[in-house]
């Protein structure tokens, strides 16, 4: 079990490394941070020495060879810094400090939306089949598939317009954008269930797709369980239904699903992206917008070891789920 | 890429189909086995017109007789009509701006309204569902073709020895890898650089990142079809091995595949959307349902609710017509039970 | 007969389907006495296995039933799924089919025999349920009873978890044990062992059985009274002997007479058809040809010490061998034209691994092997191709032998199309072939799913027939087809070799089939050849205990042998040995 399980991990840390090189070795490539940083229609030209030092001292020098650039960039790596950002803020923060603060904020979010989600759709998606073509199962497959049918950006519109015109009608309503209200004190009550409010309609809406996509996979092994001939023997045995559902299926159709949450993760990781952008958090998928979009190579290369490092936990614990469930790949 | 709402299935579907086939299941096998088909006498005539119909035959009276396939064709169809004909309607092109009208609601002039920016929702929408619709085509085309590719090749070689069990895993990883990097940072990397050139490449770009589960299904597939004696029996009648992926993997794998190009389409739609909604999609001088719904204002629900209406249309029923074929090519395996 | 423990009357089950209602079962009814074992007999799709699914209330939800199934005076369709759940496993047990796919893979097998004691006598404590559950793995004679309790299911043999499944259904000393094929997956040693312990542990129970069939061959020595069914339907139904001496229907004495018997030479009069068919063929043979000694003809295939070692490895990054199974270990044979040699053994014994060597035609880890009297190492490219015309196979299972999106006539096309044959010629062999397969040549354009298993499995020769080849490897070509259908498909192959003087090399598991087709028998076990020889030596006077093992294992279908073979198997002290207040009951 523990070998089953570090050789996983091991395979996983190469391929997050071999991912994140990669994507260190385009965003060096593809990105201009010197045309950011030096706007061509800046007031005053800048001396060159002094650009070059700039460039030099951020390692975005584009006369720099690119290999010389990752051989930098991957020391840094080795001793924990990840260079600092670029772009249009001059201010130099290191990526590491940037990461540690936004992480805790997109990570309430995955976190919570991944949980609620899977255990959402795991009992969705096993009570729809057992129910087959019950208006309960009808309806709940009926709206995972319209939910998988929309982008998250428009289910993101829905639950705010939604809220918007509880607003309108009621007064009362839950807070549209921002995790935080400045205006209250912080580490006051008001600021706690001002931030648990904020929470709710982002976590509705990752976990509604978590759920979606979970309660259909759910529903496919759980009613291949209950085909299986020692669903039969259980019953035979003089277990009823509802047991030897819970005792031998259930475990059965879960064995599975343990591959799908490492998806799940990734999956929440975009659509936590569109959220934070909707909702003003200043997370994560935030910060990779704005740095892609201003060329900011460092500050990419980090998104991208953070989001790697995330499906790489999510993975090896899909896989420790696994093989607790699973005796057979012990 | 990894998208939350892509239909399509996982490892899991060969391994369903497996759970569904008589052979293994005793209890469908005993039921299905027609006795009247029995040894002495062969079917004659039109009394077993119904077996000899064919397969492809019967897929389609299948697919046709499905109450999801039809709303979904009709549905698909007129969006197709709209995307071509809608042109002809515009009272307002897509990027002229009519600012003494901005955010005001539907009107004889402006149909879905006008947006904070001036400019005229129907014809915005049209020519979103226009670009969207082709990116979605050409993307899943493209996705299978390279998911076949892969797929059959690696399922192919990894029982052909040493070298071919390499040459599997160096597949299997490059799958992967492509799964483990955030595909949509990708995308994000590669999109403004290529938009640059032309609209057009967002097809191999998004394909590019869409390709690997559907591949690993497919690998997983041939794996199988490998295996089973008619395969076996081809190798040792000494037909050349891309015969036999030609003449008996393909065609055994082609319902599948074609059901996943049709999910692959809204796959594709979705993907795009969200991309140009944060603004590394499409890009001005063309328009897709990404960057319309990107305008919206909460206050204005007409702004974003027209966009979405077309887009939720298309997706729903490029996916009604999907699960359908999926219904229509096995009626027992899971994936019909959803 | 005391008392009726189970009565079924006018029982019907139909199932809705894409072509209409199947019904799977009609009219069927019958009832079994206490202490009673009551065999079900028929061929696939027959309607068996439902019924006695419906006996356990265990039918799908689709399935609509109609009739009535009296258990111990209570109507089981009146029950509910509680009231049903007290009965099974309880007064009512069950072993299933396939052992492999019955038990829960991820509990361990002592846990879910300790289950089966705690739902029905929830207050004995886990522990004694524990012990209760070694008890009976001892009693179903599984070693290390206490250690095996321990494993889980995947680390058990097939026989073994037919054994624990036994020891499930015996576990609350059932009234009724319903027994659905229980020996189909197994290997005829172990199914003679499994049968025996059955029948051994019913009547240590006093339980009534239903044991549901194909094999008539495993009736004979168990069943009471048998009942034949067929299309859904009762045929005829009668004490044992009655039936198998005295059968009232055609369809019972066909299915009698399709059983091969080893227990009878040729020169005895038999029933059976294929063995009729085979020695009338036979002696068309000897009237016509004069008989060349075997030495004096040309060998079309030799092997010589052939071996194959698989390394068995260890470790996902570095490999490193820690041992090695030899499955094919040093076998030397060889077949002259004409003649048909059979290699018999049982499932792991290597005879698949042998036969992939010889269809290789590559050079074999060590030994020789020669065809036509070349060596396959020393082909070149374009030899090994002819080559491929030469040597042919038949697989065991006609449904995946056959490209299902081909039609037949394309498949049968296909060996001579990489032979380069002309379309013409293409056309006209097709023809012929499907003629001589006993096929029509109309049917060229139909596709496989059309036809059933015995129909494939002539297609399948027909495509191994294509280029006239010299040898056809036939692997196992008879074990998925229903007796009836099997004596067909054997008939034709004897006849194929008669007229066209092919050899033919014939993988079977089961040496009642290949009595009357093979000129020599060789037995493989663990890789080796234990014994080769004439069939009727090794028949009448087998030399390897491991022979004599197989032949004595071969279950005949006649009620008085079969009765005369019978051992007591069941452990009597270990099953007793927690519940001595219910020894009266079991005696």
């Amino acid at each position: 079990m523990i070998r089953f399980v570090s050789l996983r991990l091991l395979t996983y840390v190469i391929l997050a490394f071999v991912a994140t090189s990669f994507a260190y070795l385009l965003a060096a490539s593809l990105m201009h941070p010197e045309e950011v940083l030096y706007p061509p229609i800046a007031t005053q030209p800048i001396p060159p020495a002094t650009a070059q030092m700039y460039l030099d001292v951020r390692n975005v020098n584009p006369d720099t060879p690119l290999f010389e650039r990752y051989a930098t960039w991957l020391g840094g790596l080795i001793r924990g810094d990840l260079g600092v950002t670029t772009g249009t803020n001059k201010s130099m923060v290191p990526v590491v400090q940037e990461l540690a603060t936004r992480i805790p904020i997109s990570l309430r979010l995955v976190v919570l939306g991944t949980v609620i989600g899977t255990v959402l759709g795991v009992l969705v998606g096993m009570v729809s089949a057992v129910r087959r073509n019950s208006i309960g199962d009808r309806v709940s497959t009926f709206l995972a598939f319209v939910l998988l049918s929309l982008p998250t950006p428009v289910v993101i519109l829905i639950v705010q317009q939604t809220n918007q015109g509880v607003m309108d009608l009621t007064g009362w309503g839950l807070p549209a954008i921002n995790p935080i209200n400045p205006l209250l004190a912080p580490g006051s009550w008001e600021s706690i269930s001002y931030q648990i409010k904020a929470l709710v309609m982002p976590t509705i809406v990752l976990a509604l797709f978590a759920a979606a996509s979970y309660s259909r996979y759910m529903k496919v092994t759980t009613l291949d369980v209950l085909g299986s001939d020692y669903l039969r023997t259980a019953r035979a045995k003089g277990l009823t239904r509802g047991r030897a559902m819970t005792k031998h299926g259930l475990r059965m159709a879960l064995i599975p699903m343990g591959q799908y949450f490492a998806f799940a993760v990734g999956a929440a990781f975009t659509g936590s992206l569109f959220v934070e952008l909707m909702f003003n958090w200043q997370g994560i998928g935030r910060f990779a917008v704005s740095s892609i979009g201003m060329a900011d190579v460092n500050g990419t290369a980090g998104v991208v070891l953070y989001t790697a490092i995330l499906t790489l936990l999510s993975a090896t614990f899909a896989d420790f789920l696994q093989g607790v469930l699973d005796p057979r790949i012990r | 890429m990894t998208n939350p709402s892509d239909m399509r299935g996982t490892d899991e579907a060969a391994q369903l189909q497996a759970h569904s086939d008589p052979a293994e299941n005793p209890v469908i096998a005993s039921v299905l086995n027609d006795p009247s088909l029995s040894e002495q006498d062969l079917p004659q005539g039109d009394a077993r017109a119904i077996e000899s119909m064919g397969r492809s035959e019967l897929l389609r009276r299948r697919f046709l007789r499905n109450r999801s396939a039809q709303i979904g064709m009709v549905v698909f169809a007129l969006l197709v009509l709209l995307a071509i004909f809608a042109p002809m309607f515009y009272q307002y092109g897509p990027f002229e701006r009519d600012l003494r009208n901005a955010l005001s609601g539907p009107s004889a002039y402006h149909w879905f309204g006008v947006n904070e920016r001036g400019l005229d929702i129907f014809a915005r929408t049209m020519q979103g569902l226009r670009i969207s619709l082709v990116i979605g085509l050409g993307t899943a085309v493209l996705t299978s073709f390279l998911s076949v590719v892969v797929g059959i090749v690696a399922g192919f070689v990894s029982s052909k020895g040493r070298w071919g069990a390499l040459a599997d895993g160096a597949l299997v990883n490059l799958i992967n890898l492509f799964l483990v990097i955030p595909s949509l940072l990708l995308l994000m990397l590669f999109s403004p650089v290529l938009q640059q050139r032309s609209w057009l490449w967002m097809i191999p770009l998004l394909a590019l990142f869409a390709w690997m589960l559907t591949a690993r299904v497919l690998r997983a597939m041939t794996q199988q079809l490998v295996r089973t004696e008619y395969v076996e029996a081809a190798k040792f009648m000494g037909v050349h091995p891309v015969v036999t992926m030609t003449r008996h993997i393909l065609p055994n794998i082609a319902s599948w595949i074609i059901i996943d190009t049709t999910l692959g389409v809204s796959g594709a739609i979705l993907g795009e959307t969200g991309l140009s909604f944060i603004g590394f999609g499409i890009q001005y001088p063309q328009v897709s349902l990404g960057t319309v719904l990107q305008d919206y204002n909460i206050s204005a629900p007409y702004t974003w609710i027209p966009p979405a209406a077309v887009l939720a249309a298309l997706v729903i029923s490029i996916n009604l017509m999907g699960e359908a074929l999926r219904d229509a090519l096995d009626p027992t395996s899971g994936a019909s039970r959803l | 007969m005391s008392d009726t423990i189970l009565s079924v009357r006018d029982l019907t089950v139909t199932f809705p389907s894409e072509h209409g209602t199947v019904r799977a079962v009609q009219n069927l009814s019958y009832e079994v006495h206490k202490g009673e074992a009551l065999a079900i007999v028929g061929e696939s799709g027959s309607g068996k296995s439902v019924s006695s699914l419906a006996v356990m209330g265990l039918l799908p939800a689709t399935a609509s039933i109609s009739g009535e199934i009296e258990l111990m005076g209570r109507k089981i369709f009146t029950l509910d799924d509680k009231q049903l759940s007290e009965l099974r496993g309880n007064t009512i047990s069950m072993v299933f089919q396939d052992p492999l796919s019955a038990l829960t893979p991820v509990y361990r097998v002592g846990d879910q025999i300790a289950e089966v004691v705690r739902i029905h006598h929830p207050e004995r404590s886990a522990a004694a349920a524990q012990a209760r559950a070694v008890e009976l793995l001892e009693a179903v004679g599984i070693p290390e009873p206490g250690r095996r309790a321990k494993q889980y299911p995947h680390e058990f043999s097939g026989g073994m978890r037919q054994r624990a499944m036994i020891a499930m259904a015996i576990a609350n000393e059932p009234e009724l044990i319903i027994a659905d094929e229980p020996t189909t997956a197994l290997d005829v040693t172990i199914q003679a062992q499994v049968m025996e312990l059955l029948k051994s542990a019913q009547e240590l129970l006093g339980a009534a059985t239903v044991l549901i069939t194909h094999d008539m061959g495993v009736v004979a020595g168990f069943a009471d009274r048998v009942l034949v069914m067929k299309d859904s339907r009762m045929v005829e139904t009668g004490e044992v002997d009655e039936i198998f001496y005295r059968p009232r229907e055609k369809y019972t004495r066909d299915l009698l007479s399709a059983v091969p018997r080893v227990d009878l030479a040729e020169s005895e009069g038999t029933a059976s058809v294929a063995g009729a068919a085979l020695r009338r063929v036979a002696e068309a043979v000897e009237a016509t040809e004069p008989a060349i000694p075997r030495e004096e003809r040309p060998a079309v295939l030799e092997v010589e010490d052939l071996h194959r070692v698989y390394p068995i490895t260890k470790g996902a990054l570095v490999r490193r061998k820690v041992g090695e199974q030899r499955a094919v270990d040093g076998i030397s044979f060889d077949i002259r034209e004409g003649e048909c040699v059979a290699l018999v053994g049982e499932s792991g014994c290597g005879k698949t691994t042998t036969l992939m060597e010889i269809m290789q035609l590559r050079t074999p880890q060590q030994g020789v092997i020669r065809i036509g009297g070349k060596e396959t190492g020393s082909l070149t490219r374009k030899e090994r191709q002819a080559l491929r015309s030469d040597v042919t196979i038949v697989f065991q299972d006609p449904m995946a032998a056959l490209d299902p999106r081909m039609p037949i006539g394309d498949i049968i096309r296909e060996p001579m199309r990489v032979q380069g044959y002309s379309a013409e010629r293409m056309a006209e062999r097709v023809e012929w072939l499907l003629k001589t397969v006993g096929l029509l040549p109309e049917h060229a354009a139909r596709y496989p799913t059309e036809f059933s298993g015995g129909q494939r499995q002539r297609v399948g020769v027909a495509r191994a027939l294509a280029c006239d080849p010299k040898l056809i490897v036939l692997d196992e070509p008879t074990s998925a087809l229903d007796v009836t259908v099997q004596a067909g498909v054997l008939a034709m192959l004897a006849d194929l070799k008669t007229r066209l003087g092919v050899s033919f090399l014939f993988v079977s598991h089961d040496l009642s089939v290949v009595r009357h087709i093979s000129d020599r028998i060789a037995v493989m076990r663990q890789g080796r050849i234990v014994e080769i020889g004439a069939t009727e030596d090794v028949f009448s006077d087998p030399q390897h205990e491991y022979s004599k093992e197989l032949l004595a294992a071969v279950p005949i279908p006649d009620p008085v042998i079969a009765r005369s073979r019978r051992r007591m198997v069941l452990d009597r002290a270990a099953f007793e040995g927690a519940a001595p207040e219910d020894g009266s009951t079991a005696a």
